[in-house]
């Protein structure tokens, strides 16, 4: 009880003191309350911290590390890293066409979006419904998390989730990007304590075992096909690794945001390309310098089993009970809550943001159409709740049908969310980042067709399984391979396209 | 009894509130009117929805029982063994529900709080059926919670009043374990509370509200 009491005092302190901050600095909101691009602390502390959110400690990269080891790690390094390049180049470019004297981040975003209507209609909700899809799965994950370590109740994990998610919420809708740069500094401040204090114990625990050992991939995963296990696998492991991380980071415009913040910041800047390289170097490769001692330990524990046969027998997995002792409670529940809050964050604003430039696109383009104009401010609120309410309804109905059909894997729906990944990633790839070059209603078809088609190789994958496994990983080559496909079609039509207008 | 009054006449308050707030929100210009709905009346109305749908289980409001899987015996002298067994523990006042616990094998015996005389007059609301162990409430002269301790196989499930839910969710939970959860819980509705104190409209001092 006095740990009970002792939280909720220190809870309602720092909550008085955030008032009376937020009361004595309170600032009407800007004309267009998200295009704010002064005052974002250490936007590429905030760019580490979303990749160190949860996809890499309790999502796909995670599981990466542990089953497949150093190779497939440092492709994932490598892709980040290179994505982080790539992203700069894209937005320096596409900026650069536009011809303006003074650009914001605001006319990088609508140059994205495709002018036609219906193609950009789908590429802005394909691009925000990512992200709602991601923080729901986020939110499934952390409720998961709150039952397997936590030892939590359903109820209490629920409410945890979507108490955090309400906070969250309120940040962003009272402080925007700026609540957003400064959560992701505290969540990887942190997380970064935590993973040294859990780094250092694994270095001792794990002395005396073979760490090589750890590095190596296990049998049966990422196969070249057809040729089994030849020399020349780690670099195939290496090869779609470093399409994976990539394929993230090209379509999140959370990442679109930070990187072109840090050039900004950093472009008047004397040595600003040595700087530039060097900050994206330490941003792209210190998540995974800390995820590496905890893949090592962790691997030789975990038992790789395929789809449970029944889920009715699957009692739920279970991670250290960490509730018997105070001090762990805290070091693993609070960079939990953190790493989550910083995460939930990003991806909501992405999602608002691109929407809301969407809005002001057809608005602004649009005679025929009977959208009525709003003001900046009004469309902002709306379209943020908007958010909260297709986040949670995709929630509960999750959480409801999952009930109903017996389904205990939250990691489902971040497994079957990679075809999303892999389509957008697959057209601006093959676009060059500027999708509006493809025919007419091409990119509405695409996407149409992409997901229908990833959706009849999904239910037929190990990852549609009613219990979470390790096996779901065996969908990433498949995602890999969709994406470059799609991006060398999407070539190869620009190609011809472009020849037959000559 | 009360139960079955309070809920609906909470519920209609509820919604003669919504309504209310609804019709005033309408009313706003259109910049406002946005405003006071995503800082007041949608995350509320999640929030709500949740607790509605489970939220008050969570922070011990209501589920009224709760069980614990027992798994060895220990005597003096001699090595643990295993001994599969549960035990459940109910409030007193548990409406009129009906907890059938599954049991594989059970013994013929329990061990209850009951005293002597409470147990004669219960003994057709705490027994012993084919599937299991059988709680009929409301509970003759018992005015404190009762435990029950049965020797057998817990089962994968608990039918309460026809409705069968997993053991797993009527599990007994570590007290400390709230700890997480009610400071998230606040801070919620403290974020609500400056949610409404920044959506709701301002007030036109120079307006003549006095009739």
């Amino acid at each position: 009880m006095s740990a009970l009491l002792f939280t909720v005092l220190l809870g309602y302190l720092a909550y008085s003191l955030f008032l009376v901050y937020y009361w004595k600095t309170r600032q009407p909101l800007p004309p267009q309350p998200l295009n704010v691009e002064q005052n974002l602390p250490l936007p590429w502390l905030a760019q580490t911290s979303t990749v160190f959110s949860l996809t890499g400690l309790f999502g796909a990269y995670l599981g990466i590390a542990l089953l497949l080891g150093l190779p497939a790690l440092l492709g994932l390094a490598a892709g980040t890293v290179l994505g982080l390049f790539i992203v700069r180049w894209w937005i320096v470019s596409t900026l650069k066409k536009l011809g303006k004297q003074e650009t914001v981040f605001e006319d990088f975003l609508a140059a994205v979006l495709p002018d036609d209507k219906m193609d950009g209609t789908v590429f802005a909700i394909v691009l925000s419904g990512i992200q709602w899809v991601f923080a729901t799965s986020e939110l499934l994950i952390l409720r998961e998390l709150g039952k397997a370590a936590l030892g939590l109740t359903s109820e209490q994990a629920t409410l945890l989730a979507v108490g955090i998610a309400i906070l969250g919420y309120f940040y962003l809708l009272l402080g925007g990007y700026v609540a957003l740069f400064h959560t992701d500094r505290i969540q990887l401040i942190v997380v970064c304590i935590t993973a040294v204090a859990v780094s250092v114990y694994f270095l001792f625990r794990h002395s005396q075992t073979g760490w090589a050992i750890n590095l190596v991939p296990r049998q049966d995963f990422w196969g070249i096909p057809f040729l089994g296990r030849p020399h020349g696998l780690y670099v195939w492991h290496f090869a779609i690794a470093t399409v994976m991380g990539l394929g993230c980071l090209l379509c999140s415009p959370d990442t679109w945001k930070r990187v072109y913040q840090v050039n900004k910041d950093q472009g008047e800047a004397a040595h600003s390309f040595r700087r530039r390289v060097l900050t994206f170097l330490a941003v792209g490769l210190l998540p995974y310098v800390v995820l590496l001692p905890v893949a090592i330990s962790a691997t030789g524990k975990v038992e790789v089993k395929p789809c449970c046969p029944d889920p009715l027998l699957f009692r739920g997995f279970k991670l250290p009970d960490v509730a018997f002792n105070k001090a762990l409670f805290a070091v693993f529940a609070i960079p939990l809550i953190a790493s989550f809050l910083s995460s939930f964050n990003g991806s909501f604003l992405a999602s608002v943001h691109v929407m809301v430039i969407w809005a002001r696109k057809i608005t602004a383009m649009s005679s025929k159409l009977s959208i009525r104009s709003l003001p900046e401010e009004a469309r902002f609120y709306q379209i943020m709740m908007f958010t909260l309410l297709a986040i949670s309804a995709f929630v509960f109905s999750i959480l409801y049908l999952s009930s109903q059909y017996q389904f205990k894997n939250p990691w489902m729906i971040g497994s079957f969310l990679m075809g999303g990944y892999a389509l957008v990633a697959g057209f601006l790839i093959g676009t060059a980042g500027t999708v509006s070059r493809l025919p007419r209603y091409m990119l509405s078809a695409g996407f149409l067709f992409g997901s229908i088609l990833w959706a009849r190789y999904f239910l037929s994958s190990p990852a549609y399984c009613q219990c979470p496994t390790l096996w779901s990983i065996q969908t990433v080559p498949v995602g890999v391979g969709f994406c470059l496909a799609l991006a060398l079609l999407c070539a190869v039509i620009i190609f011809v396209n472009g020849r037959r207008h000559d | 009894m009360i139960e079955s009054i309070v809920q609906p006449v909470l519920v209609a308050a509820i919604l003669a509130c919504v309504t209310i707030l609804f019709n005033k929100i309408r009313q706003l210009p259109e910049v406002e009117r946005y405003k006071a709905l995503a800082h007041i009346l949608v995350p509320a109305g999640i929030v709500v929805a949740t607790m509605y749908s489970g939220g008050w289980v969570a922070i011990g409001f209501d589920r009224p029982a709760g069980l614990s899987a027992l798994k060895t015996e220990i005597k003096s002298g001699a090595a643990p063994s295993a001994k599969p067994g549960f035990i459940f523990i109910a409030d007193p006042d548990a409406g009129n529900s009906e907890y059938v616990i599954e049991v594989t094998n059970p013994s013929a015996s329990m061990w209850t709080s009951l005293d002597a005389n409470a147990a004669i007059d219960n003994a057709a609301h705490v027994n012993f059926i084919a599937s299991g162990l059988d709680v009929k409430y409301p509970l003759v002269k018992v005015s404190e919670p009762l435990a029950v301790i049965v020797e057998g196989e817990l089962g994968p499930n608990i039918v309460i009043d026809n409705r069968t839910e997993s053991v797993d969710e009527w599990k007994l939970a570590g007290r400390r374990r709230l700890a997480l959860v009610v400071p998230v819980l606040f801070n919620c509705f403290v974020a609500l509370g400056i949610g409404l104190v920044t959506g709701a409209p301002p007030i036109d001092l120079k307006q003549h509200n006095t009739s």
